[in-house]
């Protein structure tokens, strides 16, 4: 037995074998280019970082439900340092003038600026960092990146000199008992992530890879900052049971609440669906108590090709999430391009737009596309028959789109139909409410949908005309306005009014202060991330629809928004204390 | 063409964080004038994170100085930014 001991960055406790990463820096084969190669090679590189960022940006939608906002920006930091003047400069310049590879040019502006961040205490903690963009230039260049570990099968601790975040963000708690790392302190951004996903972490530890043998028994306890080779008997049972103990009270809330309906205190039924991504978060969703799939993104299939996705693709995705749910519904949102999702490449399907959020995004981009639009449609009406699948409109401002969509969607059954292909045959569609046009015309637009979904993030952008990526007035990007609540309520009564079913999939509808007032404005049905499930149903059923509806009351007749926030946060803090 | 300065202080344990310069890095490139950060001994190109991120390894008041079209605006705009930036820290 042998202990170690280093800074616990991460709490908790785990017990595993270790995983030991050789972190080899990537070789870089270096050849000169021909002049005639030089032009060529610039916009390999201008693309690579096109792709580097649309990378970024699919991870950082990928963990949104996982990891906080906080951590997610310091992914910001990647794009920023990908997207750099200088560093764009620079390699165009030792292409052109050295002729240099784009990936010898990129390794050696980087290897410059690295070197430069080693010389002082402050900077080095952001070496993993340009590590990392240098990784994921490399990966889009040479076809791999360094570090890349691949495939767990078993659950291990990870033993590595240095970890970069974006090697972090991708592992998956079940598969990474634990991270032991030879290089970092508490405030280097691997340690943040491995503190936010809640895998126990020790860093600091100087020549650990040396001493770890692959595959050898490994405690490690996050908050002593202590790792422990090849235990004794004694130490190993202790140490398993104090990991059983804080995994089984981790689990007992989600299994407590999993069996239980979403139900209030006045018996009132409210139905909790997850917002996912990818098919393979269907089965997170359903652990987590999700009665259906209420907002399915597809765009990832888009951005992560960085091309139209095909028919079949479009299908493989739809029919795997689709038959796994089932009896249970999904509803598929069809894509939500422009604007700030924009495909990989540099040349997206709408990029030099002068005011990319008013313009051809969403649902405009896919009648303007009718053909992509079409190949959608059709891969959802395949995907039909395997399950409970509904479709989502989003953006949509007009009657006339709606009856569009219509047309198109008959086309699309015809052909169908002429091919032989099986689809259900009144498979429903709902539209977005998202735009405070559609928000005031939800009554009129109620008689030609099946259901409403609320999106909050644009609805709160466009009702108040704010963006929130824009610090300078971002604090007014205030969900609790009461001109976002109307419209909200509007919606609600509209489709009450009409027996239209209204869901809200925004971000507000996982956001528990909110939860309180969206039952008391009349919502009964929430599209959240998974992981926000169980606690939204553990608050649904300590409440009364009634008391619910006072502070609804009382929110509506506020005129002034901090009044609005405070009446919130102590009706909410009142509730919690009752529990 | 004008030129503008302005000094900001960095508060609390005098050590420059990431999102702060992030922040300043993304306000400059959306003027025309060639803006610069200096702290210490080193200046930095204020449109570039690469270079700005080196101003943590100095001490003392962080500079600015634009040189251009809109150097007043840009010079207004950062420095309200990472008056605000700079005192959260």
């Amino acid at each position: 037995m042998e202990i170690f001991q280093g800074i616990g960055v991460s709490r908790g406790v785990a017990v595993g074998d270790a995983f030991v990463i050789e972190s080899e820096r990537m070789p870089v084969r270096r050849r000169h280019v021909d002049a005639a190669e030089v032009k060529p090679e610039i916009k390999r590189f201008r693309n690579a970082v096109a792709a580097a960022i649309a990378g970024i940006r699919g991870d950082q939608r990928r963990l949104a439900p996982s990891l906080g906002k906080e951590y997610l920006q310091i992914f910001d930091a990647h794009v920023k340092m990908l997207d750099d003047s200088r560093l764009r400069s620079d390699v165009i310049q030792r292409i052109r003038t050295e002729l240099m590879t784009a990936e010898a040019a990129v390794d050696d502006v980087l290897e410059r600026q690295i070197k430069l961040l080693f010389q002082d205490k402050s900077t080095a903690r952001w070496v993993s960092d340009v590590y990392d963009v240098q990784s994921r230039l490399h990966r889009v260049l040479l076809g791999r990146g360094s570090g890349d570990v691949g495939e767990l099968t078993e659950p291990v601790v990870i033993v590595a000199k240095e970890l970069m975040p974006s090697q972090t963000v991708t592992f998956d708690r079940s598969k990474v008992r634990a991270i032991v790392m030879e290089a970092g302190g508490k405030t280097s951004h691997t340690a943040i992530i491995a503190k936010a996903l809640g895998i126990p972490a020790v860093v600091g530890l100087r020549g650990l890879t040396a001493e770890v043998e692959a595959g050898a028994r490994l405690v490690v306890d996050g908050g002593g900052g202590q790792v422990i080779m090849d235990p004794d008997e004694a130490t190993l049972e202790r140490y398993v049971e104090i990991e059983r103990d804080i995994v089984e009270s981790d689990r007992r809330l989600i299994v407590e609440q999993h069996e239980l309906p979403a139900e209030t205190l006045d018996g009132r039924r409210v139905t909790l669906y997850a917002n996912i991504e990818f098919p393979y978060e269907v089965q997170t969703a359903l652990d987590q108590g999700a009665e259906g799939i209420g907002l399915y993104r597809t765009e990832y299939l888009y951005m992560e090709k960085g091309r139209e996705p095909t028919e079949e693709e479009h299908f493989e995705a739809y029919r795997t999430a689709a038959e796994a749910l089932w009896p249970k519904p999904i509803v598929i949102r069809t894509f939500d391009l422009g604007a700030d999702k924009v495909a990989i490449g540099a040349e997206g399907p709408t990029t030099g737009e002068p005011n990319p959020f008013l313009g051809c995004r969403s649902i405009r981009l896919c009648l303007d596309r009718v053909g992509m639009f079409k190949t959608q449609l059709r891969a959802i009406l395949r995907a039909s028959v395997y399950g409970f699948t509904k479709i989502l409109l989003p953006m949509i401002t007009s009657l006339a789109e709606i009856i569009q969509v219509k047309e198109i969607l008959a086309e699309v059954r015809s052909g169908l139909d002429a091919d032989g292909l099986p689809y259900e045959g009144d498979i429903q569609l709902g539209i977005m409410i998202e735009v405070p046009g559609a928000a005031v015309m939800a009554d009129v637009f109620a008689k030609e949908v099946d259901f409403f979904s609320i999106g909050t993030n644009d609805l709160v952008q466009y009702t108040l005309a704010v963006d929130r990526g824009n610090p300078v007035v971002s604090y007014l990007f205030q969900p609790a306005h009461p001109a976002v609540m109307k419209l909200i309520k509007h919606t609600i009564d509209a489709g009450d009014a009409a027996g239209v079913p209204v869901s809200m999939c925004g971000e507000m509808s996982g956001d528990l202060s909110y939860l309180v007032l969206l039952l008391g404005l009349g919502l009964r049905e929430f599209s959240a991330s998974p992981k926000v499930l169980p606690e939204m149903k553990r608050i649904v059923r300590l409440i009364k629809i009634e008391d619910a509806q006072e502070i609804a009351n009382e929110v509506m007749r506020e005129a002034d928004i901090d009044r609005t926030i405070q009446i919130l946060t102590t009706r909410r803090e009142e509730l919690m204390k009752g529990l | 063409m004008s030129e503008c300065s302005a000094e900001i202080p960095v508060e609390g344990d005098d050590s420059l964080h990431l999102r702060p310069m992030q922040l300043l890095v993304e306000y400059a490139n959306k003027f025309q004038s060639n803006t610069q950060a200096e702290r210490g001994d080193k200046t930095a190109d204020a449109k570039s994170i690469l270079d700005v991120m080196m101003l943590a390894a100095e001490k003392g008041p962080l500079r600015l100085h634009a040189a251009g079209a809109d150097a007043d605006e840009a010079i207004r705009a950062l420095e309200d930014l990472m008056r605000a930036e700079l005192r959260k820290e």
